[in-house]
Protein backbone atom coordinates (compact mmCIF):
# COMPACT_ATOMS: atom_id res chain seq x y z
CA UNK A 1 0.00 0.00 0.00
CA UNK A 2 1.48 3.46 -1.11
CA UNK A 3 1.73 6.29 1.57
CA UNK A 4 -1.09 8.43 -0.35
CA UNK A 5 -3.55 5.53 0.02
CA UNK A 6 -2.46 4.81 3.72
CA UNK A 7 -2.73 8.47 4.24
CA UNK A 8 -6.41 8.36 2.45
CA UNK A 9 -7.60 5.45 4.63
CA UNK A 10 -5.86 7.03 7.86
CA UNK A 11 -8.12 10.40 7.25
CA UNK A 12 -11.60 8.52 6.15
CA UNK A 13 -11.17 6.88 9.45
CA UNK A 14 -10.48 9.77 11.39
CA UNK A 15 -13.80 11.78 9.87
CA UNK A 16 -15.65 8.08 10.17
CA UNK A 17 -14.69 8.52 14.32
CA UNK A 18 -15.75 12.37 14.79
CA UNK A 19 -18.92 11.74 12.71
CA UNK A 20 -19.61 8.67 15.16
CA UNK A 21 -18.99 10.84 18.00
CA UNK A 22 -20.80 13.71 17.24
CA UNK A 23 -23.51 11.80 16.59
CA UNK A 24 -23.74 9.87 19.79
CA UNK A 25 -23.44 13.33 21.09
CA UNK A 26 -26.17 14.67 18.96
CA UNK A 27 -28.65 12.11 20.04
CA UNK A 28 -27.61 12.35 23.58
CA UNK A 29 -28.75 15.72 23.50
CA UNK A 30 -31.86 15.50 22.15
CA UNK A 31 -33.38 12.24 23.52
CA UNK A 32 -32.35 12.36 27.51
CA UNK A 33 -34.06 13.94 29.96
CA UNK A 34 -32.85 17.04 32.33
CA UNK A 35 -31.72 20.77 31.96
CA UNK A 36 -30.39 22.00 29.11
CA UNK A 37 -27.19 22.04 31.14
CA UNK A 38 -27.05 18.36 32.23
CA UNK A 39 -27.67 17.38 28.61
CA UNK A 40 -24.54 19.17 27.39
CA UNK A 41 -22.40 17.70 29.85
CA UNK A 42 -23.56 13.92 29.47
CA UNK A 43 -23.43 14.44 25.69
CA UNK A 44 -20.16 15.96 25.96
CA UNK A 45 -18.64 13.58 28.41
CA UNK A 46 -19.72 10.86 26.19
CA UNK A 47 -17.96 12.48 23.07
CA UNK A 48 -15.04 12.78 24.76
CA UNK A 49 -15.14 8.86 26.71
CA UNK A 50 -15.79 7.59 22.93
CA UNK A 51 -12.99 9.65 21.13
CA UNK A 52 -10.87 8.62 23.74
CA UNK A 53 -11.48 5.25 22.85
CA UNK A 54 -11.18 4.82 19.47
CA UNK A 55 -7.89 7.07 19.96
CA UNK A 56 -6.73 4.43 22.60
CA UNK A 57 -7.87 1.28 20.67
CA UNK A 58 -6.35 2.23 17.60
CA UNK A 59 -3.18 2.81 19.28
CA UNK A 60 -3.40 -0.86 20.82
CA UNK A 61 -4.31 -2.36 17.40
CA UNK A 62 -1.18 -0.82 15.78
CA UNK A 63 1.13 -1.93 19.09
CA UNK A 64 -0.44 -5.06 18.33
CA UNK A 65 -0.13 -5.78 14.66
CA UNK A 66 3.67 -4.73 14.96
CA UNK A 67 3.10 -1.26 13.64
CA UNK A 68 4.60 0.45 16.34
CA UNK A 69 7.34 -1.15 17.07
CA UNK A 70 7.91 -1.98 21.20
CA UNK A 71 10.78 -4.41 20.19
CA UNK A 72 13.76 -1.92 21.56
CA UNK A 73 11.41 -1.30 23.95
CA UNK A 74 14.31 -2.13 26.83
CA UNK A 75 17.18 -2.31 24.52
CA UNK A 76 20.33 -0.26 25.26
CA UNK A 77 22.86 1.31 22.55
CA UNK A 78 25.26 -1.60 23.32
CA UNK A 79 22.22 -4.06 22.40
CA UNK A 80 21.49 -5.93 25.21
CA UNK A 81 18.35 -5.19 27.98
CA UNK A 82 18.77 -2.09 30.07
CA UNK A 83 18.22 -2.72 33.72
CA UNK A 84 16.88 0.62 33.97
CA UNK A 85 14.57 1.17 32.07
CA UNK A 86 12.88 -2.38 33.05
CA UNK A 87 12.65 -0.67 36.77
CA UNK A 88 11.16 2.48 34.94
CA UNK A 89 8.58 0.30 33.12
CA UNK A 90 7.62 -2.00 36.62
CA UNK A 91 7.41 1.50 38.42
CA UNK A 92 4.70 2.64 35.89
CA UNK A 93 2.54 0.19 35.72
CA UNK A 94 2.54 -0.49 39.04
CA UNK A 95 1.87 3.20 39.72
CA UNK A 96 -0.95 3.38 36.79
CA UNK A 97 -2.65 0.19 37.89
CA UNK A 98 -3.16 1.66 41.64
CA UNK A 99 -4.13 5.05 40.81
CA UNK A 100 -6.77 3.19 38.12
CA UNK A 101 -8.08 0.97 41.39
CA UNK A 102 -7.82 3.72 43.57
CA UNK A 103 -10.13 6.18 41.04
CA UNK A 104 -12.39 3.54 40.34
CA UNK A 105 -13.23 2.68 43.75
CA UNK A 106 -13.22 5.91 45.19
CA UNK A 107 -14.62 7.81 42.22
CA UNK A 108 -12.53 11.06 42.82
CA UNK A 109 -8.95 11.86 42.06
CA UNK A 110 -7.10 10.53 44.73
CA UNK A 111 -4.53 12.44 46.73
CA UNK A 112 -1.26 11.20 45.81
CA UNK A 113 1.17 11.31 48.50
CA UNK A 114 4.60 12.32 48.59
CA UNK A 115 5.89 8.84 48.52
CA UNK A 116 4.69 8.01 45.50
CA UNK A 117 6.57 11.00 43.81
CA UNK A 118 9.54 9.85 45.28
CA UNK A 119 9.31 6.53 44.30
CA UNK A 120 8.57 7.77 40.74
CA UNK A 121 11.21 10.27 40.90
CA UNK A 122 14.07 7.58 42.13
CA UNK A 123 12.91 5.10 39.39
CA UNK A 124 12.87 7.94 36.80
CA UNK A 125 16.05 9.53 37.33
CA UNK A 126 17.85 6.46 37.76
CA UNK A 127 16.77 6.04 33.72
CA UNK A 128 17.99 9.68 33.03
CA UNK A 129 21.42 9.27 34.98
CA UNK A 130 22.19 5.86 33.41
CA UNK A 131 21.01 7.05 30.20
CA UNK A 132 23.78 9.45 30.00
CA UNK A 133 26.60 7.42 31.52
CA UNK A 134 25.74 5.19 28.41
CA UNK A 135 25.97 8.12 26.16
CA UNK A 136 29.18 9.39 27.42
CA UNK A 137 30.84 5.94 27.38
CA UNK A 138 29.22 3.73 24.88
CA UNK A 139 30.40 0.78 23.52
CA UNK A 140 29.61 -0.46 19.55
CA UNK A 141 26.83 -2.19 19.25
CA UNK A 142 27.84 -5.72 20.03
CA UNK A 143 25.95 -8.31 17.48
CA UNK A 144 25.26 -11.49 19.48
CA UNK A 145 26.44 -11.81 23.06
CA UNK A 146 29.94 -11.52 23.68
CA UNK A 147 30.72 -11.63 19.77
CA UNK A 148 33.50 -9.06 19.15
CA UNK A 149 32.37 -6.66 17.55
CA UNK A 150 34.53 -5.78 14.16
CA UNK A 151 36.43 -2.20 13.14
CA UNK A 152 33.34 -0.91 11.25
CA UNK A 153 31.65 -1.04 14.54
CA UNK A 154 33.90 1.35 16.28
CA UNK A 155 32.84 5.03 16.87
CA UNK A 156 34.96 7.44 14.42
CA UNK B 1 -24.18 10.21 35.12
CA UNK B 2 -23.85 6.57 36.70
CA UNK B 3 -23.60 4.98 33.04
CA UNK B 4 -21.29 7.65 32.42
CA UNK B 5 -18.74 6.27 35.11
CA UNK B 6 -19.33 2.53 34.34
CA UNK B 7 -18.69 3.50 30.78
CA UNK B 8 -15.65 5.45 31.87
CA UNK B 9 -14.60 2.42 33.76
CA UNK B 10 -14.57 -0.59 31.32
CA UNK B 11 -13.24 1.79 29.15
CA UNK B 12 -10.23 1.91 31.24
CA UNK B 13 -10.26 -1.50 32.06
CA UNK B 14 -9.64 -2.34 27.92
CA UNK B 15 -7.10 0.30 27.33
CA UNK B 16 -5.11 -0.06 30.20
CA UNK B 17 -5.89 -3.97 30.34
CA UNK B 18 -4.53 -4.24 26.59
CA UNK B 19 -1.82 -1.90 26.88
CA UNK B 20 -0.17 -4.17 30.00
CA UNK B 21 -1.41 -7.51 28.11
CA UNK B 22 0.48 -6.67 25.07
CA UNK B 23 3.62 -5.60 26.44
CA UNK B 24 3.63 -8.60 28.86
CA UNK B 25 2.86 -10.73 26.07
CA UNK B 26 5.68 -9.55 24.15
CA UNK B 27 8.00 -9.94 26.82
CA UNK B 28 6.86 -13.23 27.33
CA UNK B 29 7.39 -14.34 23.56
CA UNK B 30 10.65 -12.79 23.66
CA UNK B 31 9.49 -10.23 20.99
CA UNK B 32 10.56 -7.09 23.63
CA UNK B 33 14.15 -8.87 24.44
CA UNK B 34 15.25 -9.09 27.71
CA UNK B 35 18.42 -11.15 26.79
CA UNK B 36 21.92 -9.68 28.64
CA UNK B 37 19.24 -7.88 31.33
CA UNK B 38 21.54 -9.04 34.35
CA UNK B 39 24.82 -8.53 32.52
CA UNK B 40 26.71 -5.14 32.42
CA UNK B 41 29.57 -3.95 30.07
CA UNK B 42 32.94 -4.83 31.77
CA UNK B 43 36.09 -2.93 30.14
CA UNK B 44 37.69 -5.44 27.76
CA UNK B 45 41.17 -4.70 25.98
CA UNK B 46 41.33 -7.64 24.27
CA UNK B 47 38.09 -7.32 22.52
CA UNK B 48 38.13 -4.36 19.48
CA UNK B 49 34.82 -2.94 21.09
CA UNK B 50 37.11 -2.35 24.04
CA UNK B 51 33.90 -4.21 26.35
CA UNK B 52 32.36 -7.15 26.36
CA UNK B 53 29.25 -8.38 28.90
CA UNK B 54 29.63 -9.85 32.11
CA UNK B 55 27.32 -11.00 35.02
CA UNK B 56 26.58 -7.86 36.91
CA UNK B 57 25.86 -7.84 40.72
CA UNK B 58 24.78 -4.46 40.69
CA UNK B 59 21.62 -5.36 38.55
CA UNK B 60 21.06 -8.51 39.86
CA UNK B 61 20.37 -6.45 43.43
CA UNK B 62 18.56 -3.97 41.86
CA UNK B 63 16.46 -6.66 39.99
CA UNK B 64 16.04 -8.09 43.37
CA UNK B 65 14.47 -4.87 45.27
CA UNK B 66 12.38 -3.54 42.36
CA UNK B 67 10.28 -6.41 42.40
CA UNK B 68 10.46 -6.31 46.06
CA UNK B 69 8.72 -2.98 46.03
CA UNK B 70 6.55 -3.26 43.24
CA UNK B 71 5.39 -6.14 44.52
CA UNK B 72 4.71 -4.87 47.78
CA UNK B 73 3.14 -1.61 46.76
CA UNK B 74 0.37 -3.62 44.77
CA UNK B 75 -0.32 -6.05 47.41
CA UNK B 76 -1.04 -2.95 49.78
CA UNK B 77 -3.00 -1.22 47.10
CA UNK B 78 -5.24 -4.77 46.96
CA UNK B 79 -5.25 -4.97 50.62
CA UNK B 80 -7.07 -1.48 50.42
CA UNK B 81 -7.84 0.38 47.38
CA UNK B 82 -9.24 2.97 49.10
CA UNK B 83 -5.79 5.34 49.16
CA UNK B 84 -2.53 5.19 47.82
CA UNK B 85 -0.82 3.12 50.41
CA UNK B 86 2.06 5.01 52.76
CA UNK B 87 5.71 3.69 52.51
CA UNK B 88 8.00 2.74 55.31
CA UNK B 89 10.76 4.93 54.70
CA UNK B 90 13.43 2.06 55.03
CA UNK B 91 11.71 0.70 51.85
CA UNK B 92 12.46 3.97 50.00
CA UNK B 93 15.98 4.14 51.22
CA UNK B 94 17.11 0.78 50.34
CA UNK B 95 15.71 1.26 46.59
CA UNK B 96 17.49 4.55 46.90
CA UNK B 97 20.42 2.81 47.94
CA UNK B 98 19.98 -0.15 45.68
CA UNK B 99 19.34 2.38 42.13
CA UNK B 100 22.60 4.34 43.53
CA UNK B 101 25.00 0.95 43.88
CA UNK B 102 24.10 -0.06 39.97
CA UNK B 103 24.94 3.40 38.67
CA UNK B 104 27.74 3.48 40.64
CA UNK B 105 28.62 0.23 39.15
CA UNK B 106 27.91 1.31 35.58
CA UNK B 107 29.72 4.04 35.86
CA UNK B 108 32.85 3.15 36.85
CA UNK B 109 32.38 0.64 34.11
CA UNK B 110 32.16 2.71 31.72
CA UNK B 111 33.71 5.52 32.19
CA UNK B 112 36.98 4.50 34.39
CA UNK B 113 38.87 3.47 31.47
CA UNK B 114 38.24 6.94 29.29
CA UNK B 115 39.14 8.63 32.69
CA UNK B 116 42.46 6.96 33.07
CA UNK B 117 43.23 7.44 29.66
CA UNK B 118 42.39 11.34 30.46
CA UNK B 119 44.64 10.96 33.46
Amino acid sequence: MDTETKQNRQVKLLNSATAFVVVVGAMIALFTKGDHMARLKLAIGYGLLILIFLFGLMILLEIASGKIDLSLLLSETSGGASMSRFQLLIFTFVISLSFFLLVAQSGQFPAIPPEVLTLLGISASTYAVSKGIQASGVPPKKRNGNEKATTEDQPQ
Amino acid sequence: MRSLAALAYWEGVILLGGFFGIVLWKLLTGRISLSQLLEGDVPDPTNPSKYSSAPSAGRAQLLVFTMFTALYYLLQVLHNPKAFPKLPDVLVSALGGSQAVYLAGKAYDLLSPKLKNTL
